[in-house]
């Protein structure tokens, strides 16, 4: 029996102490991992520098662990780099509030919105670039406004650049512009293309569509909408999408940094979306007409996005908003007679066309002011600054996925086709795309042209992948309207409305105005989509002004005049980093 | 059997109860089978809700994507040890302490059995809890899993409902013996607690087992990665490469049946990490299934 | 000796004992509650209080500081008390499923009823969604189809934007969900009531439902109860899972508990000091309920279980 006792006592104690031991003694394993990593990597590379291992907090990536394949490769051999990434997932926010609480930050963050990079800059966090900015050379050349524009609006009034925007340069365009509208092209040809002067005007060729083709191959119900609403933040999102057919924008490429106000992006004019006759209201209407015609498909109020897409893959979808979303499948769009998407705008077209943008977009890097590599975080930094590396990243290797032709233009080979259509991994492994996605974030865009290839960095852009063998689709469509692109049709018609960087501009908005904005968004998005199934003229109405009313009450005037306010101070900063 | 099968009441009585339990089941079961012949069939199919009874167009690709995910064999040695380590300190942490406050002698008893309860509704938000993680050290560290869970205060309360109940004279020779409350403990009243305890296992487990967001949030090193984390990291990734694709100029390029949505994924990865648990758990059922055999067979 | 003294000195040594325990409960559980100090200021994360404005209740008052939103937050708690009373007047159900299933004879009919019931609690709501989809969505519902061909409706029932019986149609789903899961602790209690006890109802001549009475409810009444007072001290926290993934524009109104309210309204997101407010009234609230509850019980059980 004593034995017994003893055991137990034994067994307390232990606990007790292998506590104390762990809560004691374990923080020091931590930093562990790198070391070891760094060792045993170098041998690999014949560069006489060991590679460094770096910790990278990536917002937008979803990948963690040691980065492999060939990109990895790629960063070891002429950066002396590896990268291991800490996991963010769809609870980055939180966890880089709890990194900053803890009071360090790995080598390396990539934030997602000026707010966290203020955040960070207030704390002490992050390292002063400008300390080390000989250092720096690509970042210098190819994105000074930028790193001026994060001098000025992102370093808590002390003047030096923390952090530096991705995504500078112009914008991707290639052969589309971000913005439909795009409808099936085959049924629109049957009805003897009738003109569509304005957007109300889709309505009833959309009906006589739906006429013809009142079933999919399955038997399915084929309506021109079928709506979701798991992408609405402060709106409606797909109502706050047709006013970019007009040039204006209702919070889609601002990113509701301005919630609740429209700008007319020529004339930077403004106005409240719940004003009657605002673009979004118009939107909201649009839909409302279209369900009282039976063109909305009913599971759009309880279907999320994966369904959606399912539909539209289904042919079950007439209508589309923008250029990617589409069924044009290559058995579809090369069948006789072939059958899919095209762009047909209305008359009074004036999509939103991105123009260039020398400051970058939200998503930022930045160097830890707790790093013990600096050297290595700023190398890499730069190198994804730098043409060449965002050559590498976005392509390959010269010679396994593209080549020069004769003509002196980049081209994918036909073994680089393979690789990217078929998924194929690379030499060293992971899949093209792998690169990007993996850290998911790159200093400039994909549009910046290489001086010498002089086509831009990225393939998808080049001119030889535009005019690749085009699909019996689009070749009908290319003769029926004489235009080789969508882009070159606007161009040609000028029938585009051109961004202006004043929308990049807008300061970040303060909490109190957020936390107001985020009620009354809750009130317009639910509001909103009563709207659009609501039986009647009277009920639709009644929505649209509860919505008003509700807003009101809720602060509204409060978060327009900010609104205002910043629009006011973009538009003068724009002049700053023309 | 001692009752009489023979009366018409009790005939009906079991038609009835037979028949409740096989629709609840069937209810329990179809949807499971479902999502099952749904990540075995064209995924095109499964999306648009055509596969309802029979799977279509059989293939294994999803399991396959799955188990294609890098460090799936040493997240599931992680995942496993976790599972173990945890469950068992859970099991002896609470059952004592449950046990503890079931004597009346214990210090200031009705005070400590508060302290311990009150944390069920105690949530300071994750901000303040990473921090203390980090300041004892749980960053990076295996021990994080499984040293917070020792306590599981709702356990401490059924298991100490369920030790009142054991007749106090089984208790008491012991104590006439002059065993301590270790003795007492785990050679009296463990022994007589199996189904509780059993419970208690079912429970940690599947719960240690399910877990991702300690990893997300403290781990950093992918060799502590466990392979609920892996996978919730790799949903993450399907879902949102397919979104960047599709607003990118390569989307264009890519024909957009070749976009995988998640579901299918999701599906998959629930069957995934469902099997296991289904494989061990009728082990552990014998437990309350034997005591349940005696009551009802002398019933 | 005194037995007094010998019985504090055993009460201190048990104390001790299990100090290790309570000192992991301390640091797990305690420690981390300085974050409620987050909720008197306006925090960011990485800065020192000491820098951040000290705002006192401002946090507090700002929640209902309107209106529209004091309006609103009646709603919703007539949703969050409608729906947990629902699920504390069911609770109940899991203890009949576990007795019933004693009944049941056939040892492998048993068994394999147990385990099936339980696969319900291992799918995320966002997969039985998808389930629900598949049955009661308007084009692809099998429901849907299955009426239409039957000609029992004319148009497709839009089952799931519907806005009728929404708390009963939520119920239902997360009974489903949890019975079967639910039953396992009730299966556990009924197994370890004394086998003797039945024995002398049998030769007192007690049936099947005299049985029930009362040998096995009184044998498993006190986990019942000590699940129903958690339970009743748990509902503010009705979570949110299920609520988020079936929300639609049309049973919004009915179905936004308090904590997808306050998630909709996008406070947690944004700021620490908000979500560390909601956290702090929420727990205040419960524990509330517990010592209240518990106080209930003492006074018409005799019992205490806190």
């Amino acid at each position: 029996m004593h034995n017994r006792i003893r055991k137990f006592q034994v067994a307390a104690l232990l606990m007790a102490v292998v506590l104390t031991a762990i809560l004691g003694g374990c923080s020091g394993s931590s930093r562990n991992g790198s070391d070891s990593a760094d060792s045993s990597k170098g041998s690999e590379g014949s560069k006489p520098a060991e590679a460094v291992t770096l910790q990278v907090f990536s917002l937008p990536s979803n990948t963690s662990g040691l980065q492999q394949g060939w990109f990895a490769e790629v960063l070891r051999d002429q950066v002396g780099v590896n990268l291991e990434l800490l996991p963010a997932g769809d609870q980055g926010e939180q966890k880089l509030q709890a990194l900053m609480a803890g009071g360090e930050l790995p080598d390396i963050v990539v934030f997602k919105t000026k707010r966290q990079v203020e955040d960070a800059v207030r704390a002490g966090m992050l390292v002063n670039l400008d300390d080390h900015i000989d250092k720096l050379p690509n970042v210098v050349k190819n994105a000074p406004a930028a790193l001026q524009y994060y001098r000025d609006a992102a370093s808590n009034g002390s003047g030096k650049a923390y952090a530096i925007p991705n995504q500078v340069g112009p914008s991707e365009v290639g052969a589309t512009i971000n913005y439909g509208p795009l409808i099936r092209w085959d049924l629109y040809k049957k009805l003897g293309m009738p003109q569509i002067k304005d957007l109300e005007d889709y309505l009833p060729v959309l009906k006589q569509m739906q006429e013809l083709e009142p079933k999919n191959k399955d038997g399915q119900k084929v309506y021109a909408f079928s709506l979701w609403q798991d992408w609405d933040s402060m709106q409606m999102m797909l109502a706050a999408q047709p006013s970019n057919f007009m040039g204006v924008d209702t919070g889609d490429q601002m990113g509701g940094s301005l919630p609740f106000m429209q700008v007319d992006v020529a004339s930077g004019e403004t106005m409240s979306i719940l004003e009657r006759d605002s673009q979004y209201i118009r939107a909201l209407r649009f839909y409302y007409e279209a369900n009282r015609m039976g063109l909305v498909d009913p599971d759009s109020l309880t279907q999320r996005w994966d369904t959606a897409v399912e539909k539209m893959n289904q042919g079950r979808v007439l209508f589309s908003i923008w250029p990617w979303y589409n069924n044009n499948k290559k058995e579809l769009v090369d069948a006789d007679p072939p059958t899919g998407f095209e762009f047909v705008p209305f008359d009074a077209y004036k999509g939103t066309w991105f123009g260039d943008n020398p400051i970058g977009n939200s998503w930022a890097f930045a160097i830890s002011a707790s790093t013990k590599h600096l050297d290595a975080a700023l190398k890499y930094i730069d190198f994804m600054y730098s043409t060449e590396g965002l050559q590498v990243l976005m392509n390959g290797p010269e010679g396994v996925i593209w080549e020069m032709n004769e003509k002196g233009e980049p081209y994918i080979t036909d073994q680089g086709w393979d690789l990217i259509e078929n998924g194929k991994e690379l030499p060293g492994g992971g899949v093209l795309g792998s690169a990007v996605n993996a850290v998911n974030a790159q200093g400039l865009s994909g549009a910046v042209v290489h001086p010498e290839t002089n086509a831009p960095l990225n393939y998808a852009l080049w001119p030889t992948t535009i005019s690749r063998n085009p699909s019996k689709l689009s070749q009908d469509w290319q003769s029926t309207t004489g235009f080789k692109t969508q882009t070159e049709m606007l161009k040609a018609k000028n029938m585009y409305t051109l961004s202006t960087l004043a929308m990049k501009l807008v300061p970040t908005i303060p909490e109190e105005i957020n936390a107001k904005a985020a009620r009354i968004g809750d009130v317009v998005k639910t509001n909103s989509w009563l709207a659009v199934f609501a039986k009647n003229d009277a009920d639709f109405d009644k929505f649209v002004d509860e919505m008003a009313s509700k807003a009101d009450a809720l602060g509204l005037q409060e978060v327009l005049e900010w609104d205002a306010s910043a629009w006011k101070q973009a538009q003068e900063e724009a002049e700053r980093y023309k | 059997m001692v009752e009489n099968p023979k009366t018409i009441g009790s005939i009906a009585f079991h038609l009835i109860n037979y028949g409740v339990f096989a629709i609840f089941t069937i209810a329990c079961v179809f949807p499971f089978y479902y999502i099952f012949i749904n990540t075995i069939s064209d995924n095109s199919l499964s999306s648009s809700g055509q596969i309802l009874l029979l799977p279509q167009g059989i293939h294994f690709n999803n399991y396959a994507e799955v188990f294609r995910v890098r460090g799936l064999g040493s997240a599931a040695f992680v995942s496993i040890s976790r599972t173990a380590i945890g469950t068992a300190l859970t099991l002896v942490g609470t059952s004592f302490l449950g046990y503890a406050f079931s004597r009346p002698e214990y210090w200031r008893r009705k005070l400590w059995y508060r302290f311990v309860i009150v944390t069920m509704y105690f949530n300071a938000g994750i901000i303040p809890w990473f921090v203390t993680m980090k300041n004892l050290g749980m960053v990076n560290n295996f021990w994080a899993y499984v040293l917070p869970s020792i306590v599981a205060p709702f356990f401490v309360v059924l298991f100490k409902t369920y030790v009142e109940q054991i007749p106090a004279s089984l208790e008491e020779s012991a104590q006439i013996d002059g065993a301590g409350y270790g003795t007492r403990f785990f050679r009296i009243v463990f022994p007589l607690s199996a189904p509780i305890l059993a419970t208690i296992v079912v429970f940690t487990s599947v719960g240690q087992w399910n877990s991702f967001m300690d990893t997300l949030f403290l781990i950093r090193d992918s060799k502590l990665y466990t392979l609920q984390f892996l996978l919730y990291q790799y949903l993450n990734e399907v879902n949102a490469v397919a979104a960047s694709l599709r607003s990118s100029p390569q989307g264009q390029l890519v024909d957009p049946s070749r976009l995988l949505t998640a579901t299918s994924i999701r599906m998959t990865i629930s069957i995934v990490v469902v099997l296991p648990i289904l494989c061990v758990y009728p082990f552990l059922q014998r437990y309350f299934v034997k005591g349940l055999l005696l009551g009802a067979v002398k019933g | 000796m005194r037995e007094g003294s010998g019985l504090k000195a055993a009460g201190l040594r048990l104390f001790g004992l299990s100090l290790p325990l309570l000192l992991v409960v301390f640091l797990f559980s305690y420690l981390p509650l300085y974050g409620w100090i987050y909720a008197f200021y306006d925090y960011h994360a990485g800065m020192k209080l000491s820098d951040t404005e000290f705002v006192g209740f401002r946090h507090f008052t700002e929640l209902i500081d309107n209106p529209v939103i004091a309006n609103e937050i009646v709603r919703v708690l007539r949703n969050t008390f409608a729906m947990s009373l629902l699920g504390i007047a069911t609770s109940p159900l899991p203890a009949l499923f576990a007795i019933f299933l004693l009944e049941v004879r056939s040892r492998t009919f048993r068994k394999l009823v147990q385990t099936l019931t339980t696969l319900p609690n291992f799918i995320s709501w966002i997969l039985v969604y998808a389930v629900a989809w598949s049955v009661f969505s308007v084009g692809d519902g099998f429901l849907n189809r299955l009426l239409l061909e039957l000609g029992w409706i004319e148009t497709e029932i839009n089952f799931l934007a519907s806005s009728d019986h929404v708390w009963l149609t939520m119920l239902g789903y997360s009974l489903w969900k949890g019975l079967g899961w639910g039953a396992i602790i009730f299966l556990a209690a009924i197994a370890s009531i004394d086998h003797e006890q039945y024995e002398a109802a049998t030769v007192d001549g007690a049936g099947r439902f005299q049985k029930m009475r009362h040998v096995t409810i009184p044998g498993i009444l006190p986990t019942f109860f000590v699940l129903l007072l958690l339970s009743i001290a748990n509902f503010i926290n009705s979570g949110m899972e299920q609520y988020f993934i079936f929300q639609n524009p049309l049973n919004k109104d009915k179905i936004e508990v308090l904590d997808l309210y306050v998630y909709n309204q996008g406070m947690v997101g944004q700021s620490i000091s908000y979500a560390t407010v909601v956290s702090m009234l929420k727990s205040l609230v419960s524990v509330a309920l517990l010592f209240v509850a518990n106080t209930l019980s003492k006074a018409v059980r005799k019992e205490s279980i806190i």
